[in-house]
């Protein structure tokens, strides 16, 4: 059985920082380590272990990731890659999904333990989904996990491989992974791989929620005046009627109508397997 | 001129028929020859261990153990066992010394055992062969009840091992005897104890016949006892004979240091991941549980008795297919403060926390370790402190001081080295602050620093966290050659223990001072004056790792007695026979559960003193005695405890 990870550094939560408001980087006080290997990533290469799969890969999206990378070869993954992304360098940003998912059917894993975008993926994919469960267990291709509710309540879930599984860090801490093992792998090749970075396409695809828009002071949409328009009023000013006259679109604005929007909203749930027809 | 016949002398192997003597010679040979094979045999499971430093030099283990045969110290704690052991030990020697002569005389046919000579070497025997049969006794009489005795083992073995070595000694009497009762000699009055032997047989009517032929039997007998005694001793406790002096050869000069870890397998414990002399003294061990007697863990109802780590590792070598972590419990692993008691007094040098540390290591290496000890690694990993505070608020104890912080590079003639329990403790803080105000009041040219300072890695190697110790130890190694620092002056035992005894194996290390001995130089010398304190009771708890791990006992006694001379007491255990406070080895991020806590029952033995005032000089002390006094029965612990320099601090006479 092929299990993937998600590991990755995350900033320490515990430390001060402060953050640079002109180029938004976050600077440690003097003395302190900003980042650390994630919780998140270390439990999930253990509990990945524990189910005793023939092969277990630890992955990360991004740059700045070869410690967790390093600190999952040694808590015993057996490959590690370092994924590249051709644009966004946030790993949970909606438009990794996508290449992130056509990656992992390549790979072709039966199970992946991951973070927040564990989700889409396992939309994507079509496969089973289980968020904020602990206690894994695998039994003949299937899963079974506890989710730990409010007021100490439990539930019970399962789910059949391929599966895609958030784990809840709350519940089992990660065991401690002594240095004498994380310098027995520093040697360890970690894979260099790259997502897909025809992003173009899939903003298309996805539809105008996520399109990218001009940054603004303020986060306001620059306002664009329809040169028609203008045209149209200052005809109107001059008391020039110009009628029938089509004025040109312009380059970087469509005027877009409500059904062409809900045309765009269908087609974007199509995409994601999220119509009850689709899913039948 | 006398004639030779006339004067003091017997005939070696008399009445022993030659077949007899050549069959004895032959099984000898047979038994020695199957000793070596057995030691050999088991050398190489002893070679499966790293090698690591033992003694300094061979010339000073040998004298070391010269020393120890000759003075029987670490016997002489218990007085009943140093006399017991001291009299089956140098009557063993004499009888040896004997038989040896005996044997030299009639291999090479030379007759030195004559006249004056022969009288001295018939009563030396006869006393050691006595004092050798007292010993034993003493030891059948002490098994005879063993519960009694708290900590020995009720071992039928022994026990039985006992009763084979009085029989062996007493047939040694018969023999000499009947030999005697043939003739009856007059010069055999220098045998006193074979000559009543021999007056015993002749009154009971045994006549010289009859004992000369019973002497050839008993004779035999003797023998054979003998050669038993040469299988028995790599079976029994009597390889101590053998290993033991071997032990005490490689030994340690002081416990409480590890040894330096070249290479560690990261994963579960193996034998190799122990010293050939850990392996070789898990051999050694007589199982007289001296080491549990002692051990303040064990004290406190936890699952820890040194003794059976060190049988565990021994179970490792007998079945070196199994498992060796599964040898010993996690619990009885966790519990041990690391306090050395047990090394110190081990009567064959056992370094236990030693092996304590190595199976440590191997529990680290398989990620099976307490979740508390797990969460202090990483944070001493990540925060470079063991306290999970943020490193940037190492300098927080020393606001509204004037505390100078070293720039890079810059020269550092004095170094304070504040440790992590000095900078991140509430009660250490205090330490901190009355340390420095002492400096800036003697005006000191001193520097700390800050956020530079690491954690000394101290509570991470005695966790079994070997990497992570060097990762500090050279970081900080570095740092000290980079600021050219040529003192370092630390109030913490622990950091004085490891930067002073343990950092030289990553580099070359400054001076290193405790703040006890740097106070006691400055009282002593009158830069620094004390009001005296007639009112104040002052009892002093030697923290472990100064006291029993370097000898310094006195400096911070001669500190409280600057300012309470009359009314300074002491606690029941104490100097290098103190009890430990409990906060060591990672204790503070531990927490196996006991009947009781090792902390507060060092606080009944300050209950105890009537003492207002515990001084201590290590902060971590500090905590754990204040922890201590809280788990005292209602009605007790109204006293307060106090790191030496916050006593100096109140009671300091300034001068205007």
């Amino acid at each position: 059985m092929k299990i993937f990870v998600q590991v990755g550094c995350e900033m320490d939560p515990m430390i001060n920082v402060r953050v640079d408001r002109e180029s938004g980087a976050a600077h440690p006080e003097p003395g302190d380590r900003l980042m650390r290997v994630g919780l998140s990533g270390r439990l999930n290469v253990a509990v990945a272990v524990s189910l005793d799969a023939t092969e277990v890969t630890a992955f990360a999206i991004g740059p700045g990731h070869s410690e967790a990378l390093q600190h999952a070869l040694a808590a015993g993954a057996g490959r590690a890659i370092a994924l590249r992304q051709a644009d966004s360098t946030n790993a949970a940003a909606p438009t990794t999904i996508p290449a992130l998912a056509d990656w992992l059917s390549e790979q072709q894993p039966d199970l992946v333990i991951g973070g927040r975008i564990v989700g889409g993926i396992a939309g994507r994919l079509g496969w089973a989904h289980l968020a904020g469960v602990g206690d894994l267990q695998l039994d003949r291709g299937r899963l079974h996990g506890i989710r730990h509710l409010e007021r100490g309540n439990r539930e019970e879930v399962h789910a059949t491989l391929p599966a895609a599984v958030r784990l809840h860090i709350g519940v089992v801490r990660p065991p401690y992974i002594s240095r004498s093992r994380i310098q027995s792998v520093s040697t360890s090749e970690i894979i260099q791989g790259s997502l897909s970075d025809d992003t173009g396409d899939v903003l298309m695809e996805i539809g105008p929620m996520h399109q990218k828009r001009e940054r603004t002071r303020g986060a306001q949409t620059k306002h664009t005046t329809s040169s028609r328009g203008m045209d149209r009023l200052n005809s109107l000013m001059k008391g020039q009627e110009q009628p029938g006259r089509v004025a040109e679109k312009p380059s970087n604005i469509e005027p877009r109508k409500p059904e062409d929007l809900a045309n765009e909203f269908v087609r974007y749930l199509r995409h994601y397997d999220l119509l009850p027809e689709s899913r039948e | 001129m006398l004639a030779v016949i006339d004067l003091p002398h017997r005939e070696i192997l008399w009445n022993v028929p030659p077949g007899f003597i050549n069959a004895v010679y032959l099984l000898s040979a047979v038994c020695v020859g199957w000793i070596f094979w057995w030691f050999w045999r088991r050398a190489s499971l002893w070679q499966l261990g790293r090698t690591g430093e033992t003694s300094a030099t061979r010339i000073a283990g040998w004298w070391r153990l010269t020393k120890y045969l000759l003075t029987h110290r670490v016997l002489r704690r218990d007085r009943y066992a140093g006399v017991m052991h001291g009299l089956i030990f140098w009557g063993f020697v004499v009888l040896l010394i004997a038989t040896t002569l005996v044997g030299i005389e009639h291999h090479f046919h030379t007759s030195f055992l004559t006249g004056p000579v022969y009288l001295v070497f018939s009563l030396g025997a006869d006393l050691g062969g006595a004092a050798f049969c007292v010993g034993i006794v003493m030891a059948l009489w002490r098994r005879r009840n063993p519960e009694s005795h708290g900590r020995l083992l009720a071992n039928r073995s022994t026990t039985g091992l006992l009763w084979g070595l009085l029989i062996l000694a007493l047939s040694g009497f018969l023999v000499e005897g009947l030999r005697i009762a043939r003739d009856f000699p007059p010069f055999e009055i220098w045998s006193p104890i074979g000559y009543a032997t021999a007056q015993v047989f002749s009154l009971v009517g045994i006549t010289a016949e009859t004992a000369e032929t019973a002497h050839r039997s008993v004779w035999i007998g003797h023998a054979v006892l003998v050669l038993g005694f040469f299988i028995l001793v790599p079976l029994t406790l009597l390889r101590h004979i053998l290993l033991g002096a071997y032990s005490v050869a490689h030994a340690r000069g002081r416990p409480g240091s590890l040894s330096p870890v070249v290479s560690h397998s990261g994963q579960s414990v193996e034998l190799a991941d122990f010293r050939r002399i850990d392996l070789v003294q898990a051999d050694a061990c007589l199982t007289c549980g001296r080491c549990s007697e002692v051990c303040p863990a064990k004290a406190a109802g936890k699952p820890l008795d040194p003794r059976s780590i060190v049988l565990g590792l021994r179970a490792g070598l007998d079945h070196p297919g199994s498992p060796l972590g599964d040898q010993v419990g996690d619990d009885s692993l966790w519990s041990c403060t690391t306090c050395s008691a047990c090394d110190a007094v081990c009567p064959v040098s056992i370094d236990v926390v030693e092996k304590i540390v190595s199976f440590r290591r191997g529990r680290v290496g398989e990620s099976n370790i307490p979740q508390s000890a797990a969460e202090s690694l990483e944070s001493t990993s990540q925060k470079y402190n063991p306290f999970g505070s943020s490193n940037s608020s190492r300098m927080e104890w020393a606001a509204g001081l004037d505390v100078p912080i070293a720039q890079d590079d810059e020269p550092i003639e004095l170094l304070y080295w504040v440790g992590c329990a000095g900078a991140f403790d509430p009660a250490g803080r205090e330490v901190s602050r009355a340390v420095v105000r002492l400096l800036n009041h003697l005006k000191i040219n001193y520097r700390v620093l800050g956020c530079q300072e690491r954690c000394t890695g101290d509570p991470a190697r005695r966790m079994g966290e070997e990497e992570l110790w060097r990762e500090l130890a050279t970081r900080n190694q570095q740092q000290f050659s980079t600021h050219g620092v040529r003192t370092i002056l630390t109030q913490c035992a622990h950091c004085f223990h490891t930067l002073k005894n343990e950092y030289t194996e990553i580099g070359p290390m400054p001076k290193i001072i405790h703040h006890s001995q740097w106070l006691r130089e400055h009282l002593d010398s009158g830069a620094l004056k004390m009001k005296a304190n007639a009112n104040e009771t002052i009892t002093y708890h030697d923290p472990c790792y100064l006291a029993r791990s370097n000898g310094e006992t006195q400096a911070p006694r001669v500190v409280l007695d600057h300012l309470s001379p009359e009314n300074r007491v002491e606690m029941s255990q104490c100097g290098q026979s103190g009890f430990c406070c409990g906060g060591g080895g990672g204790q503070l991020w531990l927490d196996v559960r006991g009947s009781t806590r090792v902390e507060t029952i060092r606080a009944s033995h300050v209950e105890e003193t009537g003492a207002r005032t515990v001084a201590t000089a290590c902060p971590y002390c500090r905590v754990m005695l204040e922890a201590g006094r809280e788990g005292l029965p209602d009605g007790q612990g109204h006293w307060r405890v106090k790191d030496i320099s916050e006593l100096v601090v109140e009671n300091l006479e300034v001068s205007r």
